[in-house]
């Protein structure tokens, strides 16, 4: 059965951008986005008159699924360096707050180990629906989750173990990446006596540009892995980023991506209180793309509608800082692909609204629709009373 | 000073179009139009409110660079005579920058660790020292009967360990304090704390104790039963599952902070049945205040937003942000709206906050000073 939303004001997200449409759902994929779509006698329709049509939200940089448990599972502390880690093993997928993630128009989130460790393990993209027994995985290696200044400092430094500073951080990083790159030029016989072999085949992906590196780090640690990074031909997003506004120049020239946030924190020490939403502007305006993150269950997943609402505030178009909160994650974490944005081809994630997030205070999840099925639905007062 | 020609939303559900508002002396000294002054801010085309209120807040009492966590005296759970005031590093509180959102007042409260956890102050949010900040000394007692005062006592083998041991000490105090004379002669401690709780029963200060959950605001209220005193509930996640037993007490509701630790995720709260009680006649106010944490200022309004979903009017969440808060803490008389005679805090919008994302403050001004100017701001 086809599934046809009709009247939407379609922010698409590609090429057609804002357009008034319909779209025509086939197999749990977009088929069609076109004016008048004639409906098929079986098609289900979804009259959207009124309503904004968006592709399901995504969040980049997530620990859902690990945090609600008695014992932690965020990082594996045993070590500074477990590139071979797969986040996948910690997470309990079946948390409520999956659930939650779809009640928002979350529709898929990047997973991660936590930032105690120089670098942390395998990251994974899933759809938001699994607590519902549909555990679909997008990419089961999203990112490799790394991690500057103070967490693995503490982490670490705090039981008299390396590293103690963020100088050996630098030093640490940069020598897992020499390690990969010997092992990938020896043809994978090269093995130095402080790495195994699966900690290094974990890196090969990494240093042939197809999986990110997913950098905790703000400040003075952004210019810091940069530099290092300058050696390596990889791909990295710089995430939190908090207290950019010295290195935007340096973030555009580098060609990375920033994942941005988790935002409305209170003003500690430290990068804590440079949260700026100007940076996120100064950013855009560069070229550079930016994600917004809510490091979930660190805030709540649906603050990433609000912080694209504060990217606007200052200054950010409104479709760009929708770009925020879907094609760009998709895009940094290998799943453009699949999802991210409302073209013919890609999965049918969808969420409409009742107003347009991050321009209308009020605008409120109508309807979530994962892989082509209504995953979530707003009881309206007046739909309500007609069931009854 | 002068601020000529903007849309004023007065607090209580007026809106004056092209109205000026005279500041002389830090206090709002006419309202009309027409108004003269050498000294003028051009607010046409701009939204005018009154300063925004956060209900309850610790920020300044954290001390980031020695973690001293100066908001809550652990060492008892029962520690009436304290005061939040003098724990507040006026620096920490102003890099919060709480005027960029529009925030003028603050509700300092001791945190939620204590049973009994001390007295709560308002303040402006900006000063050069606390002195000067203050609006109201003293202009509560505060408590609290969640996990945080379990998680903290009986972790240590101290009284309370449960839900039950947290009543317990809470019914007790009140008794105590009822009938002082009852306990015999009163130690220095216990006469000044005799002293704070008749204020509470006099009802001169609201009593804001934090609970989350249907079960915790139920006990607390039925708890309270036996005393008559001004009752207001903060971290109240579950006010709208608690309803009955809130209109029945005509306890205030002061929610807390929903984004820090998915905060709405796990208290399910019905946002719906909180606005119905605010229509019954609920004073509702809205804070930065989480369980065992306090928020960034943008949190505010990322609840205002959580509020407009489930339905709620521009007016009602202005009372929420204003009216509501100024008259749980007895400051109605010098904020809360834009009316002759009170303190001067305005705060000057390009757009309504309450309704566009893309709205953003210009200007604030606390007691008449222009604390802050947004640089560039080019207003629509």
């Amino acid at each position: 059965m086809r599934l046809l939303i009709k009247g939407a004001v379609v922010y698409t997200m590609a090429e057609q951008g804002v357009v008034h449409a319909d779209v025509l759902v086939q197999d749990g994929k977009i088929i069609a986005v076109a004016p008048g779509i004639a409906p098929e006698q079986e098609d289900q329709i979804l009259h959207a008159e009124g309503m904004y049509l968006l592709p399901g939200l995504m969040d980049g940089h997530v620990h859902l699924g690990l945090m609600d448990m008695e014992s932690g599972e965020i990082s594996e502390t045993t070590a500074p360096v477990t590139p071979d880690m797969e986040i996948e093993y910690s997470v309990d997928f079946a948390s409520k707050d999956f659930t939650y993630c779809m009640k928002e128009g979350i529709t898929s989130v990047c997973i991660i180990p936590g930032s105690s460790n120089i670098i942390g393990g395998k990251g994974i993209v899933v759809k938001t629906n699994c607590a519902e027994g549909k555990k679909e995985i997008l990419n089961s290696y999203a990112c490799m989750k790394a991690a500057m200044g103070g967490n693995p400092q503490s982490a670490f430094g705090r039981r008299g173990k390396a590293p103690a500073t963020r100088m050996e951080i630098l030093r640490q990083f940069r020598a897992y990446l020499e390690a990969v790159r010997l092992f990938t030029e020896s043809g994978e016989r090269e093995i130095t006596s402080a790495y195994r072999r699966s900690e290094l085949l974990a890196g090969v992906p990494v240093l042939e540009g197809k999986v990110p590196i997913k950098i905790h780090c703000t400040r003075h640690d952004m210019a810091a892995v940069m530099q290092v990074l300058k050696d390596f031909p990889v791909k990295y997003t710089l995430d939190h980023a908090w207290g950019t506004a010295p290195y935007v120049d340096q973030i555009a020239e580098a060609g990375c991506g920033v994942m941005f946030g988790p935002a409305g924190c209170y003003r500690g020490l430290g990068e804590g209180r440079e949260i700026d939403f100007r940076d996120v502007r100064s950013l855009y305006e560069k070229g550079v793309e930016v994600a917004m993150i809510s490091d979930a269950p660190l805030l709540s997943p649906e603050s990433i509608i609000y912080e694209a609402g504060e990217a606007v505030s200052a200054g950010v178009p409104v479709e760009e800082a929708l770009k925020m909160i879907t094609l760009y994650p998709a895009r940094w974490t290998g799943c453009e692909e699949r999802i991210g944005s409302i073209e013919p081809g890609k999965d049918a994630d969808l969420v409409l609204f009742n107003g347009l997030p991050a321009r209308d205070v009020h605008a409120r999840v109508m309807y979530t629709i994962i892989s082509g099925n209504i995953v979530y639905k707003m009881m309206i007062e007046e739909e309500a009373k007609k069931i009854c | 000073m002068l601020i000529k020609g903007g849309t004023l939303h007065i607090g209580d559900g007026r809106i004056l179009p092209d109205t000026d508002i005279l500041v002389q002396n830090g206090k709002i000294a006419a309202i009309g139009t027409g108004l003269m002054d050498k000294e003028v801010i051009d607010a046409s085309g701009k939204e005018v409110f009154p300063g925004f209120i956060d209900a309850a807040d610790y920020a300044g009492c954290i001390d980031m660079a020695y973690h001293a966590h100066d908001y809550s005296e652990n060492s008892s759970p029962v520690v009436p005579y304290v005061n939040i005031k003098h724990s507040v590093d006026p620096d920490e509180v102003e890099r919060q920058e709480f005027y960029k959102s529009g925030i003028t007042s603050m509700v300092m409260v001791p945190g939620n660790k204590n049973v009994i956890g001390g007295m709560a102050a308002v303040l402006k949010t900006t000063g050069i020292n606390i002195n000067q900040m203050v609006v109201k000394e003293q202009a509560a007692l505060k408590g609290s009967v969640i996990n945080t005062v379990k998680e903290t006592f009986g972790s240590r083998g101290v009284k309370p360990s449960t839900r039950m041991g947290m009543m317990n000490l809470l019914k007790e105090t009140f008794a105590k304090y009822q009938k002082p004379e009852e306990c015999g002669k009163l130690s220095y401690i216990e006469a000044k704390n005799r002293d704070i709780f008749q204020k509470v029963f006099a009802k001169e200060v609201p009593f804001v104790v934090a609970a989350n959950t249907k079960a915790e605001i139920e006990s607390v209220i039925e708890g309270l039963k036996p005393y008559d005193v001004k009752l207001a509930i903060c971290n109240a996640y579950q006010a709208g599952q608690a309803k009955e037993a809130i209109l029945e007490a005509k306890a205030a509701v002061i929610l807390g902070e929903f984004s820090h630790m998915s905060s709405e995720v796990h208290y399910d709260t019905d946002f719906e049945a909180i606005l119905e009680l605010e229509r019954q006649g609920i004073p509702v106010a809205i804070s930065l205040l989480t369980d065992d944490n306090v928020l960034g200022r943008e949190c505010l309004f990322w609840t205002v937003s959580k509020l407009k979903k489930a339905g709620a009017a521009e007016e009602q969440i202005l009372r929420m942000l204003t009216v509501h808060p100024a008259e749980i803490f007895g400051i109605a008389d010098v904020a809360g709206t834009l009316e002759v005679g009170k303190d001067a805090d305005i705060v000057i919008c390009c757009g309504n906050p309450i309704e566009a994302c893309d709205a953003y403050v210009t200007e604030t001004l606390i007691r008449g000073q222009m604390v802050y100017r947004k640089e560039e701001a080019v207003c629509c």
